[in-house]
């Protein structure tokens, strides 16, 4: 009877509502984790710690534990956001979750600690989580921030466009560059030659590519096609044309290149740290109760 | 027994030889046995090609090749068959298996029989350095036309020439692609343009600027085909009726109205290899007297009827069902065993309830024992309306392709066959019977639905008499601003929007869904029309008579006063859109501009779409990567494509339509609105891509499944595998199986997943959001500001 | 001659598709010009590039026209000859030319090597456009920091550790297991800064008392440690909490660094917290019955008033009592001493005191305090008085002179003093005919006129040693004498005097850090007419500035362990460290004190 079982199909979540991660559930998780720090804070002003505040008094182990496993829950996004098992779960929540309660973890670890550094295995667990802790801000901001740009710099066009759009450019360019001079061949050639994805870190974060093959033929090529002198000029001008339309391509492509590359730069810190992280807290664990 | 099979061409199995190399050809349906001395698996083309030629030569099959049958005269046991070449033939019976591609219409200018002139193309890739003109800008013509020019090694000067100015009959995908190339010069594309005369070696054609000659060494015409039917028809055999998708009337054992002339295979409605070889089977074995014979879906059917009370027989049910349903009366039994084989039947008791308000679902029911309640008012459930034996239900959501619009409950034990849309499609137009009653019935039913009011049939007749259903091309108006008319109209089928002029501007001021009606104010207060109505997408609507319609009024003073309170909430709609356009221009402008970019972009026929902010979308695409992890490996949605209007994105994924597109055309009927509403293409699916071609976004992909990939951990920790998400082309080819067969892949919404669509449940900073055309197209969502 | 040339390309798909063409001429223009006869489409050719020329001797000359090399076999050349029969493989910019023979035939094959452009060739885009393609995996720096991080701080410390288990002492190097210290050593045990086992022996096992014992090997317990179990009381649900986590954890209540917490930063050892006290004993006695210790908690409120140990009988061994001050207890240490005499600046005493050349200092003034009781070394406590030192000036023992040579009666020593008499009068020693003239001058101090002390002419030894330890005589007037039964006998002997060390052996006191104030504003000396009195201040007089642990602005913070020590025992050996106002406010600032 296939129609009477739909009536007893699963009822599923409703449309999605559509605020961001910030925002997620009316900011349920910032208040969570701002609760969590005013009572920390409080606390830890209230009690009478002798002869101080640190990590080896009962608040300090308290403390110490809520952080240890709020961090290894906040890596668990890692495999959350790569694992998509069916279940009542969005990203979005856990994201908004990851982000507050991050945050809130640097007033945790840092009243968890007690303000007392040193040049140890715990200190350094201590600024590995700020780096991460950094980064992520870094990545917060970078995330309400670009999206619009890259929108709007990429208009309709998907990356696979963008590359196709040069190859074709560059096809043509191929075959109006046959009867030019050796030369002018050659300049042409190295600008067809170039990796338009070369560049390192730096060049895509800031889009500057100083001795562009492509800018250089570009402006070589132009000049020789205003300066009549030269022989076959409508091929030179066609060169030329073909030369224009593919710097703007370059530039629209390494726009889109310098946004990707501002919106994951972060991750490169984030994420290798984390795991560095988790090291040196399990170092320091182990070490706090190996000499207890 | 003495036989002749007649190949217009030179070879057998000419469909199948057709397709592309090393195609996977699939064998469906699965249950039905093969009765066939052929043998038959799915695999690929050449292999099957090979057996049934190597079996046709054993079995000393005669076969008489380049024979085009051009008429069938005579009565049985003496049939004359004349052939193209001229010579006749005579038989006893004549068998038509000729299936529905027909002839290509051909080169009537001079010099169109010359040799290189073709009529299709089986590989273009085979040819290299040519000068070819493809004559006729079809979907054909355009693909082909692409395929030539894909290569650029292969350096072949390809132009394609079309009649008209615009590519009207193409796809917009095939269309942008063949733009596109054209742009790159890879392709001349030649508008109004006709051939005027074709030599060896060049091509001359009548240009809008005069007459032009460019060099050509081949001409592919794809100029659309005749179907056979008028071929048929000649024959003496009847047709269903004057439908399009009309086919022969035939007798259990496929005998046409011709008698001795028998009918099988595509032609006769039956489009799946295996059918076709039963029938063949079955046939042969009827014309040598063997009547006892059953079909051989004998078993399926006695399986489904199987959990029915009282044991009768297969032949007995169907009769029963026959005689019982209305709309199934005048179908001939070979029909009958059909469409229940599609259909569902099965015995509800008392109290069950059938469907619910606002399930999907587009099936259509009959009762053909007992009777159903139908729950008309949502808040109160005892105002029902009874249905009766031998009455059908559920036509609403059939038509409009819209959630039922009432709860249904068996009002007693019954038993009820649904018949899938798409079968009850091929029904409306196969029996003109069948689409009046449905129609007439769906019209009542939707104006009582519509205007509940405690209006009974009687009430409505007049109306109904009055109504005519007109069909509306996307963007025809059917209300124009200012106008003096006052009829009134109710959406059946698509959608509408509503717009005001202000201030010079086209303002967006509603959506109308299907099952809505427009209209009333004029009607109600006199005076012109304040605002227009233009179909979102191909559109069907109810005209009702505005006079026929004010009588029913003045008799009805409640359906009146309902009518005012709609009335009024629309008003204040436009109050509020006019208000926000003095106050806060600007926002309603966005609001109406999107608006009208989303109903352009299909949204208006959409009923679950994927959008996504980009003022949000960091571009991780983990929607992609989740997609393709929850349907084994395989992404249903590209992110990037698709248009994007004011940060609003609408991706290439699918939009679920209310009518799909996709569904037209699936040999082995295998695509079908699932529970949530999605519209999924279940494993039945042979991989002919006709859906792929259908779908006007370009949602649906041909695609095999890639391997399996390491443990999620492995990658993590040690990069083993691909990672997340669709394996890049490199890594499937490489551990791949080469020998997977292509299928077409489309969304399912994650039907069955617990927590919903993937893509939306794995976005990071909520871009993405699934949503139904009313609750995007609604003025609430501008006052929140998007 | 006949070139056939096969140009060679490929579809997307990888098809190869072969175009082949036959010259029947001497000679191939090969260059990107469209003239020439192999042209090809190669920004990196120039336009006519060379020529193969068919030599009639069969040889194959391949020669470039405009000079520019092309690669021949791998190497660059502008000329290159093949003889008969021999073929080549040729580059020419990005195009392969690969020449062979067939019969007199030249076959040359030309398939380009390389797209026409980079973007033409393959590229995954995902990959191209992402930060990865530049910046690289992120697994590989992350592995290679946890792998660091967890060699250098896990797995080398561990290692040191299990090097140096149960060894006696370690190398005074670096140790990797330091960089798990959470903080610098207290000063007294900054020595063990690089020894970490000295304290952690055992893995995961809190520091044990064994280990502080092995070096802190005088302290001995606070009580028996079953009493301390019973003294601590039932503790608050809270503290039962974290009890029961400590014993989970294995960590052993009531041990050493429970209350000597350590990495706390390189500062003497800090105070114990008063709670550590008063959790046992304030109410102690409602939990040990057994005890002689009076409830004590706050030193503001709930301290109990001193109680001195007060000789209450001198003797060999005197009887010793802790007498409350609140009953006003009389001590006798068998010496006569007014205080208030002595202290007087107008009395004899004082004026006597004028003419001795050792108290000149004393001014008209008179004595102080500070004539007979001199500081200690650290000024924190006074030395004992000596008859000799402090008394000798005045009150002499001269009883004779020879010359210029006064004999004196030895002090502390009665049967000497009496054969010291004797022998005076057997004419031993003294010559008399000079009768008493010697004997001028000699006065009692404080007595106005001279007299004879000893009238050797009218009396009989016996009745000048009778003298001597009667009212009057030298010994009675600071000792008491007991005299013999018999009134002839002469064996009288003086009681002993015993003059405790400690009035409060279980406190510690520090005159030093009270050294502003003036010794009269806490003792009664003055005013004290009689040995009998006890000068010990009552703690009240304390209390005016002590006031307890958290006192209010003006007064000094005082906790227990400011006047008492855990493991007190003599108070010079194990002296509590004071927490002065100063010190604790710094404390609470910085965590750091000072003793």
């Amino acid at each position: 009877m296939a129609f009477l079982a739909r009536n007893k199909a699963a009822k599923r979540s409703g449309p999605s509502s559509h605020v961001s991660f910030l925002k997620y559930a009316d900011y349920r998780w910032l208040k969570i984790a701002s609760g969590l720090s005013a009572l920390s804070i409080l606390i830890y002003a209230l009690i009478d710690v002798e002869p101080r505040h640190s990590g080896n008094s009962w608040y300090g182990y308290t403390l110490g534990t809520i952080g240890a496993i709020l961090i290894l829950w906040l890596a668990l996004l890692g495999w959350r956001k790569r694992s998509i098992k069916p279940g009542q779960w969005t990203l979005k929540s856990w994201v908004s979750a990851h982000v507050w309660l991050g945050l809130s973890l640097i007033i945790v670890a840092t009243l968890h600690c007690a303000f007392q550094f040193g040049w140890n295995v715990h200190t350094l667990a201590y600024v590995l989580m700020m780096i991460v802790i950094l980064s992520g801000i870094y990545g917060i901001c970078a995330y309400t921030i670009l999206p619009k740009q890259l929108s709007a710099n990429r208009g309709d066009m998907t990356q696979v466009e963008m590359l196709d759009n040069l190859r074709s450019i560059d096809r043509q360019l191929h075959d109006a560059t046959q009867p030019l001079s050796t030369e002018l061949a050659n300049i042409i050639g190295a600008s067809l030659n170039a990796d338009p994805f070369a560049g390192s870190i730096l060049a895509r974060l800031k889009n500057q590519y100083p001795s562009c093959p492509t800018q250089h033929a570009f402006e070589t090529v132009g000049a020789a096609s205003r300066s009549k002198a030269t022989g076959n000029v409508d091929d030179i001008v066609r060169a030329a044309q073909l030369l224009s339309r593919k710097v703007t391509a370059l530039a629209n492509i390494r726009r889109h290149l310098q946004l990707k590359a501002q919106l994951e730069i972060w991750l490169y810190f984030h994420v290798p740290v984390t795991f560095a992280l988790i090291a040196a807290l399990t170092a320091h664990v182990v070490s706090v109760f190996f000499y207890w | 027994m003495a036989h002749i099979l007649l190949e217009k061409t030179d070879h057998l199995s000419d469909t199948i030889f057709r397709y592309q190399k090393g195609k996977h050809v699939m064998a469906t349906p699965s249950q039905l046995v093969l009765r066939s001395d052929f043998d038959f698996d799915a695999g690929k083309r050449e292999k099957i090609l090979q057996t049934w030629n190597d079996q046709a030569a054993s079995q000393n099959v005669q076969v008489r090749y380049r024979s085009e049958v051009t008429a069938i005269t005579g009565a049985p046991g003496a049939f004359t068959i004349k052939l193209a070449d001229g010579d006749t033939i005579s038989a006893e019976t004549v068998i038509l298996a000729i299936g529905t591609q027909g002839n290509p219409n051909l080169m009537r200018c001079p010099g169109g029989d010359l040799p290189h002139v073709e009529y299709q193309l089986d590989d273009p890739t085979a040819i290299l350095d040519e000068h070819i003109t493809v004559i006729g800008a079809g979907d054909a013509g355009i693909e082909n036309a692409l395929g030539l020019a894909a290569d650029p090694e292969q350096r072949n000067v390809v132009t394609i020439v079309n009649r008209s100015a615009d590519f009207s009959r193409a796809k917009d995908a095939n269309v942008k692609a063949l733009t596109s190339a054209a742009e790159e010069g890879r392709i001349t594309i030649l508008t109004e343009t006709s051939t005027n005369r074709i030599e060896p070696d060049h091509i001359v054609l009548d240009t809008r600027d005069g007459e032009l000659r460019i060099p050509c060494n081949r001409i592919i015409a794809r100029m659309g085909s005749a179907p056979p039917r008028g071929f048929v028809e000649s024959c003496g055999i009847e047709f269903s009726s004057k439908d399009r998708e009309a086919f022969p009337i035939l007798s259990p054992v496929f005998e046409s109205t011709a008698p001795g002339i028998f009918v099988i295979g595509a032609l006769a409605g039956y489009p799946l290899i295996k059918h076709c070889m039963n029938q063949g089977y079955d046939v042969v074995e009827f014309i040598n007297g063997n009547t006892n014979l059953k079909p051989a879906d004998e078993p399926i059917l006695e399986a489904k009827f199987s959990s029915l009370p009282g044991n009768r027989s297969v032949d007995e049910w169907l009769d029963l069902l026959r005689t019982e349903i209305d709309i199934l009366r005048d179908l001939t039994p070979l029909q009958m065993r059909e469409f229940t084989l599609d259909s569902d039947v099965s015995f509800v008791r008392k109290g069950d309830v059938i469907f619910d308000r606002g399930a999907p679902g587009s099936s259509l029911f009959n009762v053909a024992y007992g009777g159903v309640h139908v729950q008309v008012n949502p808040s109160d459930p005892s105002i029902v309306v009874p249905i009766g034996t031998g009455a059908m239900f559920g036509e609403v959501g059939l038509i409009s392709g819209r959630k039922r619009g009432a709860t249904v409950v068996a009002a007693e034990d019954s038993i009820l066959m649904e018949i899938p849309r798409n079968a009850a499609l091929k029904l409306i137009a196969t029996v003109p019977a069948v689409k009046r009653a449905v129609t007439r019935v769906s019209i009542e039913r939707q104006l009582l639905q519509l205007f509940k009011a405690g209006l009974s049939p009687s009430d409505i007749a007049g109306v109904v008499e009055s109504a005519e259903t007109m069909s509306v091309r996307a963007g025809e108006s059917i209300i124009a601003e200012g106008d003096e008319s006052y009829d009134i109209y109710v959406i059946r089928v698509g959608s509408m929007v509503v717009e005001r002029t202000i201030a010079g501007k086209t303002v967006f001021i509603s959506y109308l869904p299907a099952g809505s009606y427009v209209g009333e104010m004029a009607l109600i207060e006199g005076g012109r029309r304040t605002a227009s109505v233009r179909a979102a997408v191909k559109s069907e609507v109810i005209k009702l008579n505005g006079d026929a319609f004010r009588g029913l009024l003045d008799r009805n003073p409640t359906l009146l006063e309902r009518l005012k309170v709609d009335m009024a909430t629309r008003k204040d709609v436009n109050a509020h859109i006019e208000t926000m356009k003095s106050t806060f221009s600007d926002v309603a402008d966005m609001y109406s501009s999107v608006a009208s970019f989303l109903v352009e972009n299909g949204i208006g026929e959409a009923t679950d779409v994927l959008l996504i902010d980009e003022r949000l979308c960091v571009g991780c695409d983990n929607c992609e990567k989740a997609c393709a992890d929850s349907h084994d490996g395989l992404s249903r949605l590209d992110r990037e494509a698709g248009k994007t209007y004011a940060h609003l994105h609408v991706p290439t994924s699918c939009r679920h339509c209310e009518h799909p597109h996709c569904m037209a055309d699936c040999p082995p009927n295998a695509i079908h609105r699932g529970m949530d509403g999605e519209v999924f293409i279940d494993d039945t699916c042979i991989g002919c891509g006709n859906c792929q071609r259908g779908c006007p976004y370009g949602v649906i992909r041909m695609d095999k499944v890639p391997p399996k990939k390491p443990p999620l951990l492995n990658w993590l920790l040690f990069g083993s595998g691909p990672g997340p998400g669709e394996p890049n082309a490199k890594w499937a080819k490489k551990h791949g199986n080469p020998e997977a067969p292509k299928k077409a892949i489309k969304c399912d919404m994650c039907a069955g997943l617990e927590g919903g669509p993937s893509c939306v449940r794995a976005c990071p900073t909520g871009a993405a959001i699934r949503i139904s055309p009313e609750q995007f197209l609604s003025v609430s969502h501008m006052q929140k500001g998007n | 001659m006949i070139f056939t040339v096969h140009h060679v390309s490929f579809t997307n798909d990888g098809r190869e598709i072969i175009r082949s063409k036959d010259f029947d001429q001497p000679a191939l223009s090969v260059g990107r010009g469209p003239g020439c006869d192999i042209a090809l489409p190669d920004v990196s050719v120039p336009l006519d590039h060379a020529r193969i020329t068919a030599n009639t001797d069969g040889t194959i000359s391949v020669d470039a026209v405009a000079g520019a090399p092309f690669m021949a076999n791998g190497r660059s050349v502008t000329t290159l000859i093949l003889d008969r029969g021999d073929g080549a493989v040729i580059n020419f910019g990005s195009h392969e030319f690969i020449v062979s023979r067939a019969a007199d035939d030249v076959v040359i094959r030309v398939e380009r090597k390389s797209a026409v452009a980079d973007s033409s060739e393959a590229k995954d885009s995902k990959f191209v456009f992402s930060l990865g393609k530049v910046g690289g995996k992120m697994r590989l720096p992350a592995w290679i920091l946890v792998v660091t991080i967890l060699a250098t701080l896990l797995v080398w410390p561990i290692w040191t550790w299990s090097n140096f288990h149960m060894a006696k002492s370690r190398a005074d190097t670096f140790h990797a297991d330091q960089s798990w210290s959470s903080g610098k050593l207290s000063l007294g045990h900054a020595a063990l800064a690089k020894d970490c086992q000295a304290c952690h022996v055992n893995a995961f096992e809190s520091v044990r008392d064994s280990s502080c014992v092995a070096c802190h090997t005088k302290v001995h317990d606070h009580a028996d440690p079953k009493t301390l179990m019973g003294a601590k009381g039932e503790p608050n649900p809270f503290r039962q909490v974290l009890n029961a986590t400590s014993r989970m954890f294995n960590r052993p209540e009531n041990s050493c660094v429970d209350c000597h917490m350590e990495h706390e930063g390189a500062v003497s050892a800090p105070p114990t917290p008063q709670r550590f006290c008063t959790d046992c004993h304030v109410g102690l006695s409602t939990r040990v019955k057994t005890t002689k210790l009076l409830d004590v908690g706050d030193f503001a409120k709930d301290h109990p008033e001193f109680r001195p140990s007060i000789v209450t009988s001198p003797g060999e061994p005197p009887t010793i009592q802790r007498i409350s001050l609140a009953s006003k207890p009389k001590e006798n240490t068998g010496l006569k001493f007014p205080h208030a005499l002595h202290l007087s600046s107008t009395n004899g005493v004082a004026r006597m005191a004028m003419t001795l050349p050792a108290y000149k200092g004393a001014g008209s003034a008179g004595l102080k305090c500070s004539d007979c009781h001199t500081a200690s070394a650290d000024k924190s406590t006074f030395v004992p008085v000596e008859m000799e030192k402090n008394c000798g000036a005045c009150h002499s023992l001269g009883f004779g002179k020879v010359g210029n040579t006064v004999l004196t009666l030895r002090h502390g020593d009665v049967p000497q003093t009496i054969a010291q008499i004797r022998a005076l009068y057997r004419g031993v020693g003294p010559q008399n005919p000079a009768g008493n003239g010697f004997l001028q001058g000699r006065q009692v101090p404080g007595s106005s006129r001279p007299t004879p002390r000893f009238d050797v002419g009218s009396s009989s030894p016996d009745a000048a040693i009778r003298r001597v330890f009667s009212k009057g005589g030298t010994c009675y007037d600071c000792h008491q004498v007991v005299a013999p039964a018999n009134p002839v006998s002469l064996n009288f002997t003086i009681k002993p005097v015993s003059v405790p060390k400690y009035y409060m052996p279980k406190a510690w006191f520090d005159h030093k850090a009270h050294d502003t104030s003036k010794c009269e504003s806490c003792h009664a000396a003055p005013k004290s007419k009689t040995a009998a009195d006890v000068l010990m201040p009552g703690i009240k007089s304390c209390q005016s500035c002590h006031a307890g642990a958290t006192p209010e602005h003006d007064k000094v913070p005082s906790t227990c362990s400011m006047c008492h020590g855990y493991h007190f025992e003599d108070p010079l050996k194990s002296k509590p460290v004071a927490t002065g106002p100063k010190t604790t406010a710094a404390q609470k600032r910085q965590g750091t004190t000072t003793g």
